[in-house]
């Protein structure tokens, strides 16, 4: 479904990823995991088109997509959940909402209304916040609103980007379940996540990725039990 | 020596320019660029180095003109006027820089636009004093008695123009300018080496303020007469356009900038009815085409070259005393730093949630948790960034809690930065000249006049900078711009330029975060150096085997509250610690469902 | 003095008016129109010529009035377009003071060309709807004063409805708060920016008709107008619409009833209210803090 190939980003001198490929199947979760700064945040951005690549190339569906601007990527059916959030702190949450279904809310309105029922369903506290400015929600809440309004537009492939990050054990849970429950609908998601186990655990296959280059591929319950892993992230 | 020379022959130059065109028109001509450069220099000076922003500076002009002709209006001998009125300007100048010290961007603007505003108004309407639109009549000037004519004047504004330019052009050249361009690129790197942001912001703007003074001072004697119209808002703008499209913070800008405000309209004036939209025309292609102004503009493209060669001499030399000990080192007594219940609130929301620290002696302290933990807050208050809601920070005995980022520096406590704040503009070698601004004895007016003892200083410090960058393995980058480095690169050079502020405590964020495998262990290594010289050090980091082999101790941070603290190997084996960075195993069995 | 405060807040809202173009477009792309006032000069140019040939062609005032305000904004609004491609797009990439500059240079060129076609001289704009005066008490209104008053209203009404109601103004907030958030959601920022400067010279030409019969019009008018908005919106805070016209009002306020005592004081105090509030409140009355992150 999304095929990215030798990808290269770099921030003025600095190289940010140095040439990574990647490959997500239809149906898949698929997740990266790495430490800050590894360029995991910067290879979602490549693909949605936050930021420019400066070598490589990256298909979506056989199509290619990294000449385009973000806009008009999401358009193709990507839905990005940025890291931290980033929900629109100062309009309400049924706003923020609407926003994610800017795309598609003058053509078909009806649907749009349903997907928001689908989302209030799936959290129902956004439901119950719907009036309350975004900004005031707490940070698991946030991370909802943000994945709801991702959904909003009903893109079939969805990347994450440490979805976990400031939450607490329980809001993880949820959050990952939520990821898990996403694939059974059908959608196919990329994951980005610095809690190793648990985004392994919920993944068919992942990633790790280290000072921008891929290190290490292959399916999740492998990497799982590799020494290397482990060994990158304690120092064990 | 080759500064000289073009001097000399500037003056030569300007000395015999009312003999080479025995115009008076152009005589006249040329007074008019020269006083308009000397404003343009000035204003550079504040606009271009020190990243400021004057939308009022016909105010200054205005100021100085007035005050210098009043002056000679009450009989004071027309030299000190201008001294009077260069004095004047300079106050108000520091008086604008420090009601407006807290106003940024679009404020800033209103605020020297407001006080251009109401000089203009003044001028105006005060006509008891400034004879407002009606204009004050003077008499011609006279130097200990000699009147002034029209050549012997345009000789003495040649000869200001010369002085002014050339030290300024000494400013430029000496720490005084490196601080400016220091705070102009990164104000809280700038201030966290030691430099005391608001003052030397109102040391810019008075400086400024001086120099338009004396541009508007000179400009007011040229016909004898002037009138409050020659103060207008967009008088500003145009001194602005003249930086700006010459090259901010060059030293050539300001004269191509001031053909271009002051020349280029005298020659489309002849097409009256179309000069706005003619100098409108070139104005906005010059700034699509060259947004670094003209000079930055063709600099780009001709002076890479020759920066390069300049300095490598100079590293080969001291290259051979490489990692050199590192003086102060040595002089350490025990370092300690006493947090006691911090606590950092933004908005009902705690990022940094009651946690006490305490380091003793020499020793390296790895400061880790997951992302949005608080390490970073903890960071800011440390280095005096942020002032904590509540909670106490004890340095050495001393209550440390509300200090300044320039005055932790001072009492030893410096930082790298996560999102690399280094002075992008500068050369990697001047970067790490700013850092030792505690420790530069030269005055003021050494560093104006470039006097002997400045040139000892700058000497000491290039070589003791280049030490430090060899420290960090970075010497042969000295003469490379630091904006076109890698990140890793980048990083060392921060370091390099917080160990010259020699201090006690460095404080490392994420010290190798994006950098390359190479890069890291360069990094690692650094560190360990660091260590032997005993410097103490708060490490923040993600990469573990840099954390689990270098620090002594380690804090765990999560949700902003100290979860565990102990030797590397107890932090390991943690169970809270786990469960925060890898999710562990409740969180997974939670997900899995097992 | 009622008098003086009345003829204050009639012409605070025009400030408040134009301001608020500072307002779009500052939040949406960190920039904004130094040249303000000189756009606010063409709408009133085009406004009293458009409202001379309609008159004079028979159509009745009320609907010449209305018809020039929205020709008047369509115009002005394929003006600010092209302002953003010309002056603002092109010097996105550069972190400089460029822009200011840029807005300044296209704005002398209008001045110029509105020079060539009205001439050098201030042309009357005699108001459409005659100068009677409406009197309550010892207050007089005139019936173009009532106008503006009616006018502001409305305007302000449909401003703060297309920002908080409408889907575009949503999204306007969505870049204005988070541009690349905002792009994730499928809106295109450039766009938005396109349609802040579109909507803020709209906003300056209706400013222009509207102020035109208070000041008369002549091809340098605008420069001291855009400076007393820009000063509205810097008071009441650039980021906060609703402090823009508090902002916009006071100044007209203070301005008549100092001028009350000397023309003098009129523009001083103007200046002088805007640096105690600078002073005391640097972000303006209204305006948010930001803690910066390091």
């Amino acid at each position: 479904m999304l095929s990215v190939r030798n990808a290269q980003v770099r921030y003025g001198m600095a190289e940010a990823l140095r040439g990574v490929d990647l490959e997500v199947n239809e149906g898949e979760i698929v997740a990266v995991i790495g430490r800050n700064g590894a360029g995991k945040t910067t290879l979602l951005k490549a693909i949605t088109g936050l930021v420019k690549m400066s070598g490589g190339e990256i298909r979506f569906k056989g199509e290619r997509i990294d000449r385009l601007p973000a806009h008009e990527i999401v358009k193709k059916g990507i839905g990005h959940v940025p890291q931290g959030r980033q929900v629109f702190g100062d309009q309400t949450v049924e706003e923020n909402l609407i926003l994610g279904a800017y795309t598609k809310i003058k053509q078909q309105p009806e649907q749009v209304k349903k997907w928001m029922e689908r989302e209030y369903q799936r959290f129902p506290r956004l439901r119950e916040r719907r009036h309350q400015q975004a900004g005031t929600l707490s940070g698991g809440e946030q991370q909802m609103l943000a994945l709801a309004r991702a959904l909003m537009a009903d893109p079939p492939f969805l990347v994450l980007d440490e979805p976990s990050m400031g939450l607490s054990p329980i809001y993880v849970k949820l959050i990952l379940d939520t990821v898990v429950q996403l694939r059974k609908e059908g959608k196919t998601i990329l994951l980005v996540e610095q809690l190793a186990t648990a985004a392994l655990s919920i993944s068919d296959r992942a990633y790790v990725l280290s000072s921008g280059a891929v290190e290490l591929t292959g399916p999740s319950t492998e990497l799982l039990h590799d020494e290397k892993v482990i060994r990158t992230y304690l120092g064990a | 020596m080759r500064k000289w020379l073009i001097y000399a022959l500037l003056a030569i130059l300007l000395y015999a320019f009312p003999w080479l065109i025995p115009s008076s028109y152009f005589v006249h001509m040329a007074q008019g660029f020269l006083y308009t450069y000397i404003v343009v220099v000035g204003l550079n000076l504040l606009v271009g180095l020190s990243g400021q922003l004057s939308l009022g500076h016909a105010g200054f002009y205005a100021i100085g003109a007035y005050t210098t002709a009043l002056c000679t209006l009450a009989n004071v001998p027309f030299l000190l006027s201008l001294v009077i009125g260069m004095a004047a300007c300079a106050l108000t100048g520091a008086f604008v820089a420090m009601l407006s010290l807290r106003a940024k961007g679009p404020y800033l603007a209103m605020v020297t636009i407001a006080f251009g505003l109401l000089i203009e108004i003044v001028a105006n309407r005060w006509v008891d004093v400034t004879g407002g639109p009606a204009g004050l009549y003077l008499e011609e000037p006279s130097l200990f008695g000699f009147r002034l004519g029209v050549v012997e004047y345009y000789w003495f504004i040649a000869f200001i123009t010369l002085v002014i330019a050339a030290l300024v052009d000494n400013l430029f050249t000496s720490r005084i300018g490196r601080t400016f361009r220091a705070m102009g690129n990164s104000e809280v790197a700038a201030a966290t080496v030691g430099v005391n942001v608001r003052n030397w912001k109102v040391l810019a703007f008075s400086l400024s303020a001086l120099i338009a003074g004396v541009g508007g001072a000179l400009f007011a004697f040229q016909n004898a007469y002037f009138n409050s119209d020659s103060f207008t808002f967009d008088k500003s703008i145009l001194f602005l356009i003249g930086v700006i499209v010459g090259g901010a913070g060059t030293r050539l800008g300001p004269v191509i900038g001031t053909v271009i405000i002051f020349l280029l309209p005298q020659w489309v004036q002849s097409l009256y009815d179309y000069h706005l939209l003619i100098f409108g025309a070139i104005l906005l292609f010059s700034l699509i085409v060259l947004p670094d102004g003209i000079v930055g503009g063709f600099g780009r493209l001709m002076g890479r070259r020759k920066q390069l060669t300049t300095a490598h001499s100079v590293v080969e030399d001291t290259a051979e005393e490489k990692s050199d000990d590192v003086r102060w080192a040595a002089e350490r007594q025990e370092t300690v730093l006493d947090v006691e219940h911090v606590v950092m609130e933004f908005d009902g929301y705690r990022a940094v949630d009651d946690v006490s620290l305490e380091m003793k002696g020499p020793e390296v302290r790895g400061l880790i948790g997951p992302n949005g933990s608080g390490k970073s807050t903890m960071v800011n208050l440390l280095t005096g960034v942020y002032v904590p809601t509540a909670g106490r920070i004890r340095w050495n005995g001393r209550d440390v809690t509300s200090f300044a980022p320039h005055q932790m520096a001072a009492v030893g406590i410096t930082r790298t930065f996560q999102n690399l704040q280094l002075f992008g503009e500068m050369t990697v070698l001047q970067n790490v000249m700013v850092g030792f601004h505690l420790h530069y004895r030269t005055g003021f007016w050494a560093n104006l006049f470039h006097t002997a003892a400045f040139h000892r200083e700058e000497r000491q410090f290039a070589a003791e900078a280049l030490r430090l960058l060899a420290f960090v393995g970075m010497a042969e980058k000295a003469e490379e711009t630091a904006a076109n480095l890698s990140y890793g690169e980048q990083r060392l050079v921060e370091i390099a330029r917080a160990m010259a502020v020699r201090p006690q405590l460095l404080i490392l964020d994420e010290p190798a975060a994006g950098a390359s495998h190479y890069e890291v262990e360069k990094i690692t290594k650094v560190i360990r150096n660091l260590k032997d010289v005993g410097i103490s050090i708060i490490l923040v980091e993600h990469h573990m085997e840099i954390v689990m082999n270098v620090c002594d101790h380690i804090t765990v941070l999560d949700f902003g509250k100290k979860i565990a603290e102990g030797r590397p190997e107890e932090i390991q084996n943690h169970p809270q610690v786990i469960e925060a960075y890898l999710g562990g195993e409740e969180v997974s069995k939670l997900v899995v469902g097992t | 003095m009622l008098q003086a405060v009345v003829s204050g807040l009639i012409l605070g809202s025009i400030y408040a008016i134009i301001a608020q173009g500072y307002y779009i477009t500052y939040i949406t792309t960190r920039t904004l129109n130094f040249g303000q006032g000189d756009f606010l000069m063409v709408g009133a140019l085009l406004g009293l010529t458009s409202l001379g040939a309609m008159t004079a062609s028979g159509i009745h005032v009320y609907l010449a009035a209305v018809l020039t305000i929205l020709l008047i904004s369509a115009v002005m609004g394929v003006l600010g377009w092209g302002l953003e491609r010309a002056a603002i797009r092109p010097l996105q990439h550069f972190l400089s003071i460029g822009w200011i500059l840029s807005t300044v240079a296209v704005s002398i060129m209008l001045r110029n060309i509105a020079m060539l076609i009205w001439g050098r001289n201030v042309i009357p704009f005699p108001s459409p709807f005659g100068s009677d005066v409406y009197r309550i008490g010892e207050v007089g209104i005139t019936r173009h004063e009532l106008f503006v008053a009616i006018s502001a209203v409305v305007i302000m009404a449909c401003l703060f409805f297309f920002l908080n109601r409408s889907l575009l103004g949503k999204a306007l907030a969505a870049v204005a708060f988070n541009r690349d958030a905002a792009s994730l959601m499928g809106i295109n920022p450039q766009r938005m920016a396109v349609l802040a400067f579109a909507l803020s010279s709209a906003l300056a030409g209706i400013g222009g008709i509207l102020v035109g019969p208070i000041t008369n019009t002549a091809f340098f008018m605008g420069a001291t107008l855009g400076l007393k908005a820009f000063a509205a919106a810097i008071i009441g805070g650039l980021e906060n619409p609703l402090g823009i016209l508090i902002g916009g009002l006071l100044l007209g306020v203070i301005e008549q009833v100092f001028s009350l005592f000397n023309s003098a004081y009129k523009d001083a105090s103007a200046i002088v209210l805007i640096l105690i509030v600078l002073i005391f409140m640097p972000q303006g009355l209204l305006g948010k803090k930001v803690k910066e992150k390091f």
